[in-house]
């Protein structure tokens, strides 16, 4: 750097030191810096004669005599020039100091203003741009951008520059920095994705396995290792902020999952009859258990004057909000079918559910299993249609329990589908148990399924009770047999027993 | 679940591997979909990896099944093991499906390539 504009700072004691020289007789002197001349006594004269030149090795600033004709000036001189150069140098790194000073100051007092705003942000993407707007400023680059990886998630990337840079490129930035956490200031060309003409980067301290770091890029010059320093300074205050940030995210999406799943499960159960009829012949009960995530089973018994009774029961594909309100519309339908058409035979309400609900169901790409009894007034036959739905086991009173297999695809897939009916002859004492696969798909602690001989086996042990009892006592089975397991699936059943 | 993708003339093949459940279906779904939108509409589902199935992939199937016969195509399956062939079973779904018992079966039965 020229020492040039401390010079009108020493006018005094340049001119006082050239006087001595003219009032020795020389004509002019010159202070001469790489051959330019920054200061010349008396003002503005230049003389072209060969001058008698005096350096200062430090500074390299040369003292310029000219037309002095005595001997014995060069010791002289060469004190004068050096003791002159050591003022200006001593000068400029004050003046070096201090403006390093003030730098450090305005940083400081900015990097307060920052940590005190990132206190108060709460959402991740509130901090994260106030990080990447700050740095960017703070270490006065191009830009800045933040990325975090969190488990099982796509990346967060956010960026701040007046010319945003492709998110891919930003993530390889933090890929590179990934490999080697240790270095942390990236300047070449050839390493850094294309865009980049310099970067550095720093992590944020959070979590186990959440690995998050800011970068600034893009500084006419390069990166110094104060700007390093000062980013680590940054992220690592920011990384308690982001890690709180993370927290409340977690805990705002854990309470939105929580009240779908509370507003499925009461969706579903309020959609199950409240109360079952009670019928001279016949001992009917059904129930279902939501699971934890909720599942889109349904049954429904409906009894009128003179009309058989009927019962439905199914499992809509998928889980949640979507299962639970096509739940919902199939059920809505089915009630409606059952009450209102002229029909006896199960596998037209299955045709009428198909038609009614396939444009719903393509839509959104699910489909249901349902079962459909339909118990004749004689209370000696059933008829049945079964479109997928499993487990249905029969419990003769005389006779092995026989699972009965489902003719038909679910409803909800193929349009104009005909589903089938069968007829079961029954008598006093049988049973007919039909569930949902989260009966015999529920598991043990060693991940083995109950399956459907256990089922049977229960069942043949339950089959002397009433119907509740024997709803109760399966489930508590099966209840037992999961032991800590959390339930997966929703357990929807009913059962009939034929009565005297 | 690991997936592999390949083609053979103009049927679009996928092989799946290990649990096939409602976590893992985006990719399928997505396969699927970038199969119909570029005009392939024989498609394989190769499930010998395949250990355990869910209602929702399931669905995901049933799903491609319909996009690929509304337009001509078919989707078909090969390669169950017992117990997934046995979902298929009890939910009769084996009937909505044509399922083949080898790979090179079932790209013979759409007799196109």
């Amino acid at each position: 750097m020229s020492l040039a504009n401390l010079v009108p700072q020493h006018k005094t004691e340049f001119e006082t030191m050239a006087t001595v020289w003219l009032q020795l007789g020389a004509s002019s002197v010159q202070l001469v810096e790489n051959g330019s001349v920054i200061a010349s006594y008396p003002v503005g004269k230049t003389d072209l004669t060969p001058a008698m030149i005096a350096n200062d090795k430090v500074t390299g600033l040369e003292l310029h005599i000219h037309n002095f004709m005595r001997s014995g000036w060069q010791p002289s001189a060469d004190l004068q020039i050096q003791m002159f150069g050591q003022v200006l140098n001593a000068d400029q790194e004050m003046d070096a100091l201090t403006s390093s000073l003030v730098e450090t100051q305005d940083r400081l007092v900015a990097l307060y203003d920052l940590s005190r705003a990132t206190r108060r942000a709460i959402e991740v993407d509130d901090l994260l741009n106030l990080l990447t707007v700050e740095s960017s400023r703070l270490l006065d680059a191009d830009g800045a951008f933040a990325v975090v990886y969190l488990p099982g998630q796509p990346p967060i990337v956010r960026q701040s520059a007046a010319n945003p840079l492709p998110e891919s490129q930003l993530l390889a930035a933090a890929a590179l920095y990934r490999l080697d956490p240790n270095k942390r200031t990236f300047k070449d060309s050839q390493t850094l994705p294309t865009g980049l003409r310099n970067v550095v980067m720093s992590y944020m301290p959070v979590r186990d396995k959440v690995f998050a770091c800011l970068g600034v890029f893009n500084k006419d010059g390069n990166f110094t290792a104060p700007d390093s320093k000062l980013l680590k300074a940054i992220t690592d205050q920011a990384g308690a902020n982001l890690d709180n940030a993370l927290l409340y995210q977690d805990a705002i999406l854990r309470v939105r999952q929580d009240t779908e799943m509370d507003l499925a499960r009461q969706v579903q159960t309020s959609l199950m009859p409240q109360s079952l009829p009670k019928l001279k012949g016949v001992d009917i009960y059904g129930v279902s258990i939501p699971a934890l995530q909720v599942g889109g089973d349904f049954f429904d018994v409906v009894a009128m004057p003179n009309r058989p009774l009927v019962f439905l029961m199914g499992d809509v594909t998928g889980k949640g909000m979507p299962a639970a309100l096509l739940m919902s519309m199939t059920h809505t339908v089915a009630r409606s079918a059952i009450r209102y058409m002229p029909f006896k035979a199960p596998n037209q309400i299955l045709e009428r559910l198909n038609k009614d609900l396939l444009d719903d169901y393509s839509t959104v790409g699910m489909f249901t299993t349902a079962f459909v009894g339909v118990l004749e007034e004689t209370n000696q036959r059933l008829l049945y249609s079964n479109a997928g739905q499993s487990p249905i086991i029969f419990i003769p009173q005389k006779g092995e329990p026989l699972l009965l297999e489902a003719d038909d695809i679910p409803v909800g897939i193929f349009d104009g589908h005909i589903y089938k009916s069968q007829t079961l002859e029954i008598s006093i004492g049988d049973v007919l148990v039909a569930m949902t696969d989260g009966f015999n798909e529920t598991r043990d602690q060693t991940g083995e399924l109950f399956g459907i001989e256990r089922l049977k086996s229960e069942l043949v042990k339950l089959v002397h009770l009433s119907a509740q009892e024997i709803a109760t006592g399966l489930i508590q089975a099966v209840s037992d047999y999961a032991g800590d397991h959390p339930q997966d699936d929703d357990r929807t059943l009913v059962v009939l027993k034929v009565t005297s | 679940m690991e997936i592999n993708k390949k083609t053979s003339g103009s049927i679009a093949i996928l092989q799946l591997k290990g649990r096939f459940d409602a976590h893992e279906i985006a990719p399928v779904t997505a396969w699927l979909q970038t199969q119909i939108d570029t005009g392939i509409f024989h498609v394989i589902v190769n499930l010998e990896g395949v250990n355990f199935i869910d209602s929702t992939a399931l669905a995901s199937l049933v799903r491609g099944l319909k996009h690929c016969r509304e337009k001509g195509g078919d989707l078909r399956l090969c390669v169950l093991q017992p117990a997934v062939r046995v979902i298929f079973e009890l939910t009769r779904l084996d009937k909505a499906f044509n399922i083949l018992v080898t790979e090179e079966e079932a790209a013979a039965s759409f007799g196109i390539s």
